[in-house]
């Protein structure tokens, strides 16, 4: 991670952060933003990277759009996940698959940057000047096969997540920044809609 | 035929069939000249479930391949170590623990390496423990298929450009409700 991260402190007042992350997320209707997203493999020097676009809207409609390297959509609105992988399209329900579920539950969680709210897991929170950092550890076993553990960096400026670092069991990670990010803007449900 | 003559009609008879060796389509490959690593989107379907991502085929040592397949959201699918003769699964999502589906997902695998052949005929070889046919279908289309006496087991065709570079694969398990195809990603 950059130094940008550096220098990270305990939380004195959790409870405070807590409050002040909540009372944000419930003044928080949408939020649109692009996206780089970096998978990093021991076996490989470089980097995997992806790009695309992100859009949240409460209370648990995702629309992630990847553009870079090909195209692949993934809309989740309520408990339905649609995926359109260029031309190829599969609806879901998100209760079908625990694996969907849970992933679910990390987007939506990291959109709305309450993920550190769910007893599922385990929260430890950090800040330096710039962010705040919140790691998370899967309680569930299962999940940590998929997910050993998760940063969430939030930016003090808007209270909005920044990164997304989920650490696999290996070592091996994918890290997912969010740029460019308006926040309660017009946004059209039929960008949620699931033919 | 004066002798300079015949000399310049053996030298360039000589350049013309070099040039066609360089160009040759059956010496196909996966792995570019001077990369260890190739890049593949992957989308298929086993039973009603869809699979889609990305496989990175890296070749750590001459004795070792790695096919490591993620999510498009990065979560990783699979990790498979490949020997000369044998696979291991590294991890994996619970569902590739099953016999039954690693069994697949092996000879899925096994049908994507490439065993380097130059001629126009067929070529018989024994990979993992099975028999394998590769043959020219039409041109720029190759097949490499497994065999079980005279039967057709299951079959990967390989798709070329004009240079031998593998920039598609499409696999058929005849017995195995299971299709998936795999796609070049050119520079990431």
């Amino acid at each position: 991670m950059s130094a940008q991260f550096n220098n990270m402190k305990a939380v004195a007042d959790i409870p405070a952060l807590k409050s002040k992350l909540e009372q944000n997320a419930l003044n928080t209707e949408n939020i649109r933003a692009e996206f780089k997203q970096e998978k990093h493999l021991s076996i490989l020097e470089e980097v995997i990277t992806s790009t695309g676009t992100f859009l949240f809207k409460k209370e648990n409609k995702v629309r992630w759009n990847y553009i870079q390297p090909f195209n692949y959509l993934i809309i989740i609105n309520g408990d339905k996940i649609h995926i359109n992988d260029e031309g190829k399209q599969k609806s879901y329900d998100a209760n079908s698959s625990k694996m969907f579920g849970q992933i679910n539950k990390i987007v939506v969680g990291t959109a709305k940057g309450t993920l550190f709210s769910d007893p599922d897991y385990i929260t430890q929170f950090k800040e330096n000047s710039n962010y705040y950092e919140i790691y998370l550890v899967p309680k569930n076993n299962k999940l940590r096969d998929y997910v050993n553990e998760i940063y969430l960096y939030i930016d003090k400026k808007d209270l909005t997540v920044y990164k997304l670092k989920m650490v696999e069991k290996n070592g091996d990670f994918t890290l997912v920044e969010f740029l460019n990010k308006k926040v309660n803007q017009a946004v059209q449900e039929n960008e949620f809609r699931i033919p | 035929m004066k002798l300079s003559t015949k000399l310049i009609f053996v030298l360039v008879y000589t350049l013309q069939s070099l040039y066609s060796l360089a160009q040759d389509p059956m010496n196909i490959r996966l792995f570019e000249e001077g990369e260890n690593k190739v890049l593949l989107k992957v989308s298929g379907k086993l039973l009603d479930h869809n699979l889609s991502g990305i496989l990175i085929l890296k070749q750590m040592s001459t004795q070792e391949i790695r096919a490591v397949m993620t999510m498009e959201t990065g979560i990783k699918v699979y990790d498979v170590s490949i020997s000369q003769k044998k696979m291991r699964l590294l991890e994996s999502m619970p569902a590739y623990k099953s016999p039954l589906v690693k069994n697949i997902l092996f000879k899925d695998l096994a049908l994507i390496l490439h065993y380097p052949f130059t001629n126009t005929q067929s070529k018989d070889s024994k990979e993992f423990k099975r028999n394998y046919e590769y043959s020219k279908q039409e041109e720029f289309v190759y097949r490499k298929a497994a065999y079980r006496g005279n039967k057709i087991l299951e079959y990967s065709l390989k798709y070329i450009d004009s240079t031998g570079k593998i920039i598609h694969l499409r696999h058929n398990f005849n017995n195995i409700p299971y299709q998936i195809e795999y796609w070049r990603i050119e520079n990431n």
